[in-house]
């Protein structure tokens, strides 16, 4: 099996600080791969890096065995790679509709559209009841829907989330992450940045652990959590 | 235990304290000698419109470049500087002299209810509230047709109206220093106003103040998180830089005898700016190497004249994308602070 | 009670003229965040222009008028290209794009002033004539100019609101990195919107040259009022600018009857000053952090 997304040697950061010192991660087709680790420790910078926001400084990316290094952002997202940042990001004047089309602009047929909406509403209900509301006007767990539905709406091969969980009450939370494992039984390949490690396991195939810009370890979410790895990264000891 | 500060950290990295030093005394010899070597009236005569521009966009730096508050008022706060002093004189006969300090006092009140309306603006918001306010004095100037005043048969309007005020008297050099002489008072009085408002100015870039109004310029939400009132560093900025402006304003009235509403056209207005760009925004030097290569280059296109615009904005678009820090901005070797 | 009909009448001829002249600007403001200074040369080129093709070359209106569209587009792409995309990483895009086009305003003005000399010039491509109503003359031009203004901004409006290029444009005004994530090409928006605004622009500047006359800096002033217009209705908006720019000219017409024309443009600055200072979102928006 060729994997989704194989990551080597990966090296970026702002302006002339390095933040990521040679990543290497792979995950496979139809797998959600965990990504977890403390604040602050490049896991945003690595999916913006993946995503072609930030250019690589040095190693590879290759999704679905073809490099994307150093492809314009929306030639990245025109191969299926599509990142949900952090905090939403929602067209915040436009409707529901309107973000979720937008989204879908690349896409030429419009029953490729309707199709796609379809599904995309046939996961997340609550949006086709709000889909005429201003996106500004949509609760925290609302808006965060809608910034996953437009990943989906996208054409998203490999669905990149950062921190679906940021700022979410409890209760809301169950809600996104029942909807990323419904994605995962679908088949759909997923990388989730997540700092709470039990959240991330519950639907994580693999587990990576960052660490001051490098993944420190990789396996199954059992026994990366019975690992003491985990309080060394957060207690430092 | 306490960790001892490195001193490096405390100071400026813009700071060279060696370099401004040295420039500027050679600066100032070279000012003074000038006159005397090359005693061409002339001559004199654009020095001391160097002097006054340079006071003006210096004091001009400090709102846009330091501040970093994107104000077009500066020659509205020069023609309120000029115009006070010119009307003091004329209507109440109060020296030039004094009528300097009072013009630099009223462009400062003036320049402070400026600052309060652009409080809560910023970026383009700010150009567009200080140029609709620009347009509205030269408006109201040049329409003013209101008798105010008879000097023998005519009318005098209050604000001078199209014509602008003159017989208001300048700083009598004339009689202080003769005929022959006269034109260096102009030029010297010029030059401390130029060089007074040169060292305010990098007081307030060097001083903590100016540290905090860089630091409100680059990240204002942060700056008032460490407690930076930017209400009050606002207000501040735009009163400091006001006074000596305006006390050039009184000095270009005191020079040329006479001073009208063209002296806030748009095309001076832009003049100027171009000046502070072409030198370098927010840097000391800026201010003096934009001007000084803003009168050249005008000197230069005296013979294509007709290309003068052309010239100037094509200079501006072209420092403004492959020169962004300036003349001054190509002389150092280290990356910018900003 | 004629009076007040004249008041009406060429307060709705100023109107029409100040929202013709406002189309381009704020389509540019409310996309992309870009206030165009050089927005007054753009209108001066496009006028000067379909005097070319038409008063000097002799060409017909249809070839002429489609000429200078295709000026307008040509600059605004040429500005998008010269200006805007070298200077879009710049931290402080907002405040160096000003500066920049009002370098591009000096050197579209002069090559104008040399090209064609800075006398006025009477545009060839006018309507002539009119009809009175109540003492008052309208000319049959100025009803053409409100007509297109009205028609140009309404469509603008629709194509904003309600096509896939309008959707893509408000989502890179709104949020230009989530755009980019969307994979919207964000540089082919920029163009996009460049050449819309310089064939808006080169529509006012026709319409407003055959109103009054040509010269070098025939722009000016409506690149004034333009700025109240879309300061008053609120940067970016476009039906706000319709709306604002009739209100305007009524007002104009009403302070020139009643106070003088000596006030009307000091009012209408003080009017800019006061939106600013109290409702800097503008009068006609909701909130303030709206965009288009």
């Amino acid at each position: 099996m060729t994997p989704i997304l194989e990551i080597a040697g990966l090296g970026a950061g702002y302006g002339s600080v390095p933040i990521l010192h040679g990543i290497n991660l792979s995950f496979g087709a139809g797998q959600v791969c965990g990504l977890v680790g403390p604040n602050g420790h490049g896991k945003t910078t690595l999916l913006r890096t993946i995503s072609g926001l930030l250019p690589t400084t040095r190693g590879q990316t290759t999704f679905d065995g073809e490099s994307i290094t150093g492809l314009p952002v929306h030639e990245i997202v025109g191969r299926g790679v599509i990142h949900v940042p952090q905090g939403d990001m929602l067209f915040g004047e436009m409707s529901v509709l309107d973000n979720l089309l937008v989204a879908g602009t690349r896409l030429a047929a419009t029953s490729e559209v309707e199709d796609r909406l379809a599904v995309v509403f046939d996961l997340l209900p609550r949006l086709k009841e709000r889909r005429f509301q201003s996106a500004f006007t949509l609760s925290g767990g609302e808006r965060r829907m809608v910034a996953i539905g437009r990943g989906l709406m996208a054409g998203g091969r490999l669905l990149m989330l950062d921190e679906p969980s940021l700022g979410l009450a409890p209760a809301v939370i169950d809600e996104i992450y029942d909807v990323i494992s419904k994605l995962s039984h679908a088949g759909q390949s997923v990388l989730v940045v997540e700092e709470n490690v039990t959240r991330a396991a519950e639907v994580s195939d693999v587990v990576a652990l960052m660490d001051h810009g490098q993944i420190v370890q990789v396996g199954a979410p059992e026994t990366l959590l019975s690992g003491l790895s985990i309080d060394a990264t957060y207690f430092g000891g | 235990m306490t960790m001892p500060i490195d001193p490096d950290l405390m100071r400026d990295p813009d700071q060279n304290k060696r370099r401004d030093l040295t420039i500027a005394a050679a600066a100032i010899v070279v000012c003074v000698v000038l006159p005397f070597v090359f005693p061409n009236r002339y001559l004199i005569g654009q020095g001391v419109t160097l002097f006054l521009w340079v006071a003006v966009v210096s004091q001009w730096n400090l709102v846009f470049g330091v501040g970093g508050i994107f104000s077009l008022a500066q020659l509205a706060i020069f023609a309120v500087g000029g115009y006070s002093a010119a009307m003091l004189a004329l209507y109440l006969n109060v020296s030039l002299w004094f009528g300097m300090f009072l013009g630099g006092l009223v462009a400062t009140g003036f320049s402070l209810i400026v600052g309060l309306a652009c409080l809560r603006l910023s970026g383009a918001y700010v150009a567009l509230l200080t140029l609709a306010l620009a347009t509205a004095l030269q408006v109201l100037i040049i329409t003013d047709t209101t008798c105010f005043m008879r000097q023998g048969v005519t009318c005098m309007t209050f604000t001078g109206g199209s014509r602008g005020l003159s017989r208001f008297g300048d700083f009598g050099f004339t009689a202080m220093l003769g005929r022959a002489n006269a034109p260096l008072g102009n030029y010297f009085l010029a030059f401390a106003v130029a060089l007074a408002a040169m060292l305010f100015a990098y007081l307030v870039i060097y001083s903590p103040i100016g540290l905090a109004f860089r630091a409100i310029r680059d990240n204002k939400l942060y700056s008032i998180g460490r407690g930076i009132s930017s209400v009050r560093f606002q207000l501040l900025i735009f009163g400091a830089s006001a006074f000596f402006t305006g006390m050039a304003g009184a000095v270009f009235a005191g020079h040329y005898r006479a001073i009208g509403a063209n002296i806030l056209d748009t095309s001076l207005l832009l003049f100027l700016l171009s000046m502070m760009v072409i030198g370098g925004l927010g840097r000391f030097w800026g201010p003096l190497a934009g001007t000084t290569a803003l009168l050249l280059f005008d000197e230069a296109m005296k013979e294509l004249g007709e290309w003068r615009l052309a010239g100037l904005g094509a200079i501006l678009l072209l420092s403004v994308i492959f020169m962004p820090n300036g003349i001054v901005g190509l002389f150092r070797s280290r990356p910018a602070a900003r | 009670m004629d009076t007040f009909i004249q008041i009406v009448i060429s307060g709705l001829v100023l109107g029409s003229m100040y929202s013709v002249s406002a189309i381009g600007l704020t389509l540019l403001w409310g996309a992309l965040n870009v206030l165009n200074m050089a927005h007054g040369a753009f209108l001066v080129a496009g006028g000067y222009a379909a005097y070319y093709f038409g008063g000097y070359l002799g060409l017909p209106a249809y070839v002429a008028i489609p000429g200078a569209l295709a000026t307008g587009v040509v600059l605004g792409l040429l500005v998008y290209a010269g200006v805007a995309r070298p200077l879009r990483k710049n931290a402080n895009f907002e405040t160096t794009v000003i500066i920049a086009t009002v370098g591009v305003a000096l050197v579209i003005e002069n090559l104008v002033q040399k090209g064609f000399g800075a006398y006025p010039l009477k545009q060839p491509l006018s309507l002539q004539g009119g009809f009175n109503i109540a003492q008052t003359f309208v000319p049959w031009n100025s009803v053409l100019v409100c007509v297109v203004s009205i028609v140009l901004l309404v469509l603008l409006d629709f194509v904003v609101r309600k096509t896939r290029y309008g959707r893509m444009i408000r989502a890179v005004a709104q949020n230009y990195e989530a755009a980019r994530l969307m994979g919207i090409r964000t540089g082919a928006v920029y163009r996009f919107v460049f050449a819309i605004s310089g064939l808006m622009a080169a529509i006012s500047g026709i319409m407003l040259s055959t109103a009054t006359t040509l010269s070098p800096t025939m722009g000016y002033d409506p690149m004034l009022k333009a700025f109240i217009v879309c300061v008053i209705a609120g940067l970016g908006e476009v039906r706000g600018a319709l709306i604002a720019a009739f209100a305007l000219g009524v007002l104009e017409a009403t302070v020139q009857f009643q106070l003088g024309v000596r006030f009307a443009l000091p009012l209408l600055l003080l009017l800019v000053v006061v939106t600013l200072i109290f409702r800097p979102q503008g009068l006609l928006r909701k909130n303030e952090a709206s965009r288009l």
